[in-house]
Formats: structure tokens, sequence, C-alpha cells
């Protein structure tokens, strides 16, 4: 027993003796590693980039993936990026490819400045639509509105935002303002409950009287018979214009309501009670020849009528005593009925609704023109189709109580804002979704230039030959 | 690098930096009529300042390679990486206005956003890790020695066994272990008597051979092994326990070779513990400097095909 162990002691020196003064120089696997990545990855990079560039695929550049309409074009970068003139390194989608396939008319001939295409419409955003642009496009000009030198403008000069700044519709801007329609139409009683109809009691919607002229639905106040003789049913009845009737062949706007079509199932044009015909809806002329035509050709199939007796029975007390029984010529006979007829159809069937002015000395009447008004926004656009789903007279509350055919039943600005406003809960309030910026009226065709059988080969899809080639 | 008060003019800068460019981005945005975009005059703005950031922090990798030239302080290089790199970041997504556009321009933003937060990962570890790695392994050497000091530590332990128990360690393999240029001692000055058997113990064969079984059995495989999740030794209270019992089983004259022994042991866990953290401390680069490099040539590319159409 007795051996004596030394503990082991840490010394400087020794811990020094320990190691390999050329460690350094040998190579450790995590170095290595990091060598071999460092030359593989970025030069895995390069050959990618290389690869691509040698097969002209440019897709890898490309900042987003192009709209919907121009997916075709997505692999071929110079359809759009074209040189420009004086320009040594770029090449800058510019408008002139732009035109090669939209001619953009100018919007306005006052403008100060015409912006570049790609300034409003932007590209490589994906599927989304280039004519939503927005606000800060139109805004770029109409927040502070300038004019070429020596040009005015009519338009307001400061507008950055539908929910901002936007001026009152045009309408409504007036100091009284009135629809200037002539035909009378009392809203309150037409929509009134159990309304006298053709059979009955019934409740008129909207839709029985306005609809859009793509509508195909049978109308249920409409009647074939009183479509008007003097012209086919698709042009206007007397007194209207002619693009009233068929503003546009879809669904976003009204068309002008047809007597025909809503009105003549229960305002029956009747005129004589020989006759269970009613006149035609259409202009005085026309009436009067009609009824002229049926009395005479009535007083030639009962010529017994020519010789009248005093109606004993109608006659009234205190009243001068009719003349006693006569015997009248036929033209006689027909002159008579006929201004019986047209006193009743001029002082009151018509005069119901119409403005109706007679004059002395002038035999027929005169029909003011209905003055309808179709397009009540001059510089923007409404689709009705699209708000089809809301009740008509959630936009249109007066609609129901109004007994004032002048009073203005459109829907100011502040109904379209209860909508159409920034934020999650509305819906799109860009300026793009009422107003146009080019104006299409001045539109110029294009000559076509592109194949899309080629442009699908150029963007890598596999495009069969026709049979026979 | 720890991330302490030295950095508070580099964060306060930072901070300047990030609120400033925030401001302006937020005014553009608000402005621009399409949204932010990254042709727009500001947004190349944006674009240039993160690239020249990324350029920057990429330069920290090219200092190192001539450390004598002087090109501005190591630590103040290391900042400006951490910083201007994490700053690239914000600035970059203000050139692209939160979008990551066509192919190459998402897989550049994915690269970036790999390597700030691989990076930002590294500047964490290399903040905690180096004060974990001073408490945790007190008998910390340098990390390519490794190998080298374990083979020592199974030598030294040999050698006490063989002190204790006689027997020997081949003349051949104590040589191979003397590094070129001179002879070294090793790393532990242990005047030890040489002899065998235990004779200098005054203890019989019978009497240590315990300390014999335990060695063969289970601390040589350790020290071959020390990886080895069966064995005792490489975890601490275990293995305290095993040299306990050891103790027990051997009069109290072996008692300070069992001594070196555990702590021969302790020393071999520790080396376990620094490689195990080494390479936490580490690994993450393996992610950050090669993205990093593809992300600056990628840019280049970016930079000119952007510009030019």
């Amino acid at each position: 027993m007795g051996g004596i162990g030394v503990p082991r002691v840490r010394t400087t020196k020794g811990l020094a003796q320990r190691i390999d003064l050329n460690y350094f120089k040998r190579p450790i696997p995590l170095r290595r590693w990091r060598f071999w990545l460092c030359l593989l990855i970025p030069l895995a990079s390069f050959l990618w980039l290389g690869w691509k560039l040698a097969g002209r695929d440019f897709q890898p550049y490309s900042s987003g993936p192009l709209s919907a309409g121009h997916v075709l074009l997505t692999r071929d970068c110079t359809t759009c990026h074209v040189p420009e003139k004086n320009a040594v390194f770029t090449e800058h989608a510019s408008d002139q490819a732009c035109r090669t396939c939209h001619d953009g008319p100018v919007h306005q001939v006052a403008q100060a400045r015409e912006p570049e295409c790609g300034s409003c419409h932007v590209e490589h955003r994906g599927g989304a639509r280039l004519i939503a642009t927005s606000n800060q496009s139109c805004a770029q000009c109409h927040a502070s509105l300038e004019t070429r030198p020596g040009s005015s403008t009519k338009y307001f000069k400061s507008i950055s935002s539908f929910n901002t700044d936007h001026p009152e519709i045009a309408v409504f801007r007036a100091a009284n303002p009135r629809d200037p329609v002539t035909i009378r139409v009392n809203h309150y009683v037409h929509m009134k409950k159990n309304l006298l109809g053709p059979h009955g009691s019934v409740q008129l919607e909207c839709k029985d009287c306005h609809r859009q002229p793509a509508s195909r639905e049978t109308w249920r106040f409409g009647s074939a018979e009183a479509l008007p003789v003097s012209a086919p049913a698709a042009t206007p009845a007397p007194g209207m214009k002619a693009d009233l009737y068929a503003p546009d062949p879809g669904l976003a706007l009204m068309s002008m309501p047809k007597f025909a079509e809503s009105c003549s199932a229960c305002h029956l044009l009747q005129f004589d009670k020989r006759f269970s015909e009613q006149v035609p809806h259409d202009k005085p002329d026309v009436v009067h020849t009609f009824v002229v035509k049926k009395f005479e050709a009535y007083i030639a199939a009962h010529p017994a009528e020519l010789h009248e007796q005093p109606e004993e029975e109608r006659r009234l007390p205190n009243r001068p005593a009719p003349p006693a029984a006569r015997v009248v010529t036929p033209a006689q006979w027909v002159a008579e009925r006929t201004k019986e007829a047209e006193s009743l159809l001029w002082g009151k069937t018509c005069r119901q609704c119409h403005a109706i002015t007679i004059t002395e000395g002038v035999p027929l009447p005169k029909v003011a023109d209905a003055n309808y008004t179709l397009h009540w926004l001059s510089h923007a656009r409404f689709d009705h189709d699209a708000h089809r789903g809301f009740a008509c007279a959630s936009c249109h509350p007066k609609a129901l109580t109004s007994q004032d055919s002048a009073e203005l039943l459109l829907p100011n600005l502040a109904t379209c804002k209860d909508c159409h406003a920034p934020g999650p809960s509305h819906v799109e309030a860009r300026c793009f979704e009422c107003h146009a910026y080019h104006d299409w009226s001045k539109r110029k065709e294009i000559t076509p230039t592109f194949v899309p059988r080629a442009l699908r080969a150029q963007a890598g899809e596999f495009i069969p030959k026709p049979a026979g080639q | 690098m720890r991330i302490d008060e030295t950095h508070r003019v580099w964060l306060v800068a930072s901070i300047v930096i990030l609120g400033a460019a925030t401001a302006v981005y937020v005014i553009y945005a608000l402005a621009a009529p399409h949204g932010p975009s990254g042709g727009s005059p500001i947004g190349l703005v944006f674009g240039f300042t993160g690239f020249g950031f990324m350029i920057y922090a990429g330069l920290l990798g090219a200092r190192k390679k001539v450390p004598i030239m002087r090109l501005g302080r190591a630590q103040a290089w290391m900042r400006g990486h951490l910083w201007l790199g994490l700053l690239a970041l914000p600035l970059i997504l203000f050139h692209g206005g939160f979008h990551f556009g066509g192919l190459l321009t998402s897989i550049l933003l994915w690269l970036l956003i790999i390597t700030v937060v691989s990076g930002v990962f590294g500047a964490i570890l290399q903040h905690y890790l180096p004060t974990i790695l001073l408490e945790r392994v007190p008998m910390e050497t340098i990390y390519d020695e490794i190998d080298r000091v374990r083979d020592q530590l199974r030598l030294e332990a040999e050698t006490f066994v063989t002190d204790l128990c006689g027997g020997g360690v081949p003349e051949e393999e104590a040589l191979a272990l003397v590094p070129e240029g001179g002879i070294r001692a090793g790393g532990f000055t242990a005047m030890r008597p040489r002899g065998g058997g235990g004779v200098q113990y005054g203890l019989t064969e019978a009497e240590v051979e315990p300390v014999r079984a335990f060695f063969d059995t289970e601390l040589f495989p350790f020290l071959q092994n020390p990886g080895a999740k069966a064995s005792r030794l490489g975890d601490d209270i275990r293995a305290n326990a095993a040299f306990t019992k050891l103790r027990m089983l051997v009069p109290a004259a072996a008692h300070p070779v069992i001594a070196n022994l555990e702590n021969l042991c302790e020393e071999e866990r520790q080396l376990t513990r620094q490689a195990r953290l080494h390479r936490v401390l580490h690994t993450w680069l393996l992610v950050h400097i090669p993205l990093s490099l593809a992300l600056l040539l990628l840019s280049v590319f970016h930079a000119v095909i952007a510009l030019r159409y």
C-alpha cells in the first residue's frame, strides 16, 4: 500500500504542446463543403441563366406574368420590347408596340399631355385586367386639370377620386333638377297595390315597364294590337328619338317604355262605341286617317244610321231641345263622328299621358316630343345588368312615391357611394368603373399582323400541322 | 461576434435608415398610380441601395481573404456586414413593392430571404454560443485538433492504466503521436513514475484488476468512440456514478489514478460537446455563404436585364 498517483495538471505550455502547429493546413470537412458549395451553387445558377439564354427563353427575366389578353406573347418579349429611337441600351415596351394592335384614341383634344400607354396600363402583373387603371392614373391630370395653351375646359379642375372630391352627378348640380320628360306617369298610382288591371287587380313591378333592350321576357301588360301602324315594333313611337328604343343592344341601359309593351293592356285607345278596335298608338295624322277610314267603312255598311233620331232618353232637363230627326250625307256623318271621336282622343285618352297642344284653326293637335332622357350620365356609363341583383327601389326609392313625372328619380352620388367606396367591405370605386379614357368614337382600324399559330408555337406549344399540309 | 453596446451606433443608424426608407416607401406607395414598382425612380433607388448593402455585406468574405491590407478593422466590417446586410432585405422588399415578380426576381427574393434569415440565425448563434462554450467547455481546444487531442487522451489513459496495472503501450503507437519537428510531452505534466504492475502503488494485480477491467470494457471503447450513446461515460452523472463504484472496488492508493481517468473522461466529454457546438456554430455558413454568392451573381443579371427592358 502506499503508491502515490500524480494528478493531471493543465498548463499553458502543456496545452500548446498538444497542438500540431500546421493544423490549419489540413483540410477539414466543414471548410471543404463550404468551398465546394460556394463554387457549385453560383456556377449552377450561372449555367441555368446561360442555358435559358441560349434557348432564347427570356421567361426567367420577365418581371411577372402577362395579363390574360397578352398571354400568347409571353415568350416573345420583342413583340412589345422594341429598340427605341436614339436608345443605345434600353428596349422598353413602347406605345408604338401597343398601337400595333390597339389604336387607343386620344382622350380629349385639349388635354395638356398624353401619357404613355404603360403609365396607366401596367403589364406583368398577372391576370388583372389592363383596363383596371388606378385612380392616380386619372388624378395625375384631373387632380389639377390643365389644358393646352389657348384651350379651355368645361370640366371640374380638381378631382382626385370618386370618394374624395368627385362632383355630384351633373343633372343634380342644377338649381332645381327636373326630368324634362313630357309623358305624364304617376309612379305612385302605378305602384299601388290592387291596381285595376285588364283581368282584375294587379301589383305592378318596375320591370313591367322598364327593361333592357336585350331582355327576352314576355311583357305582362303588352298588346300586339297597339303597335304603331306607321312603323315596325323596333322603331320609336311618335315623338321619340330613335336611340331611345335601342340605346345599346345589351343589358346596360334601360330602354324607354313602349306603349305597346307596357301600357296597352290597361290603357285602351278606343274611340267609339261602335268599334271594339282601338286607334293605333301613332302620330295624330295616322290616327285621324285610321278613324276616318273606320267610320267610312262603317257607314257604308250601315246606311240606316244616316237617318238620325233624337235620343229622348239622353235629353237633359232645362237644356235646349235636340234638333228634330234629320238625314245627313255619309261624308257629313263621318265628319261629325270623327270630330266626336277625336275630341275624346285628343281631349282625354291621349292627353292622359301626352302633352297635347290644340291650336284653333289647325285640324290636328301637336303631340309634344317625349323628351325622354336615356343617358343621364353624360360623361360616364352605368350598367344596369351589373346591378341586376338589387331591387330597383333600393336605388330609386322615389319611384314608389313620386306623383310627378318631372320629378327626378335618378339616384344621386351618395347612393352610389353606399356601395362604391374604398375598403374591404365595399365594391370597386375606381374611376374606370364608370369613365372611359379613350374616345372610342375616334377609333381607327389597325392592320392585323399576328398569326395565332405562330404565337402559340413561339410560346412553346406544339402545334400539329393542319391536315393536307 | 457578440451584439453588445459597441453595436449601438450601427443599431441607431440602421433604425434611422429603415425609418426613413419606410417613410419614403409609404408616401411613394400611396402616390404611385399603380402601386410601387421596381422600375420607378424611387423603386430603382431602393433597388440600388439594397444591392449596394448586399455587395458591402458580401465584401466581408473578400476582406477576410486579405487580412493584412489596411481596409478598416475587421470588427467594423463585421458590424457593417450584420446591419447593412439586414437592411438589404427591407430595402429590396420596398424595391419590389412586396411583390415577387417573375421567376428570376422570385428566386432572388427567396435567396435574399434565406440568406438574411440564415445570417440572423448565425448572428444569434454567434452571440450566445461562445458564452455557452466558455461555460460548458472549459477544456476547449482548437476544433481542428480535437481528433488529435483525443488520440493523446487515449494514449494518456493507457499510460495511467499501465502504470497502475502493468502492461504497456506499443512503442510505435506512442511515436506516431509525436509531432514532426520535435517531441512534445503532451498536454498534462504528469510526472508519472514508470514501472509495472502496481508495484509502485503497493497493490497486487488482483487489487487493480477492476481498474483494468473497467478500462478494457468501458473507458477505452468510450475514448475510441466518444459519440457512442450506449456508453455511460458519455453522460456526466452516469460517469460519476461509474467512477464512484470503481473507487469502491479498489484500494485508496489507486484512487488518484482513477481521479485522473475520470478527469480524462470529463475532457473527452467536453471535446465532444465542443465539436457539437462548433458544428452548430458554423454549419449555417454552408447555407449563408453559397446562397449569398449566388444572390449577388443573379442580382447583377437582374439589374442589367431590368434596366434594359
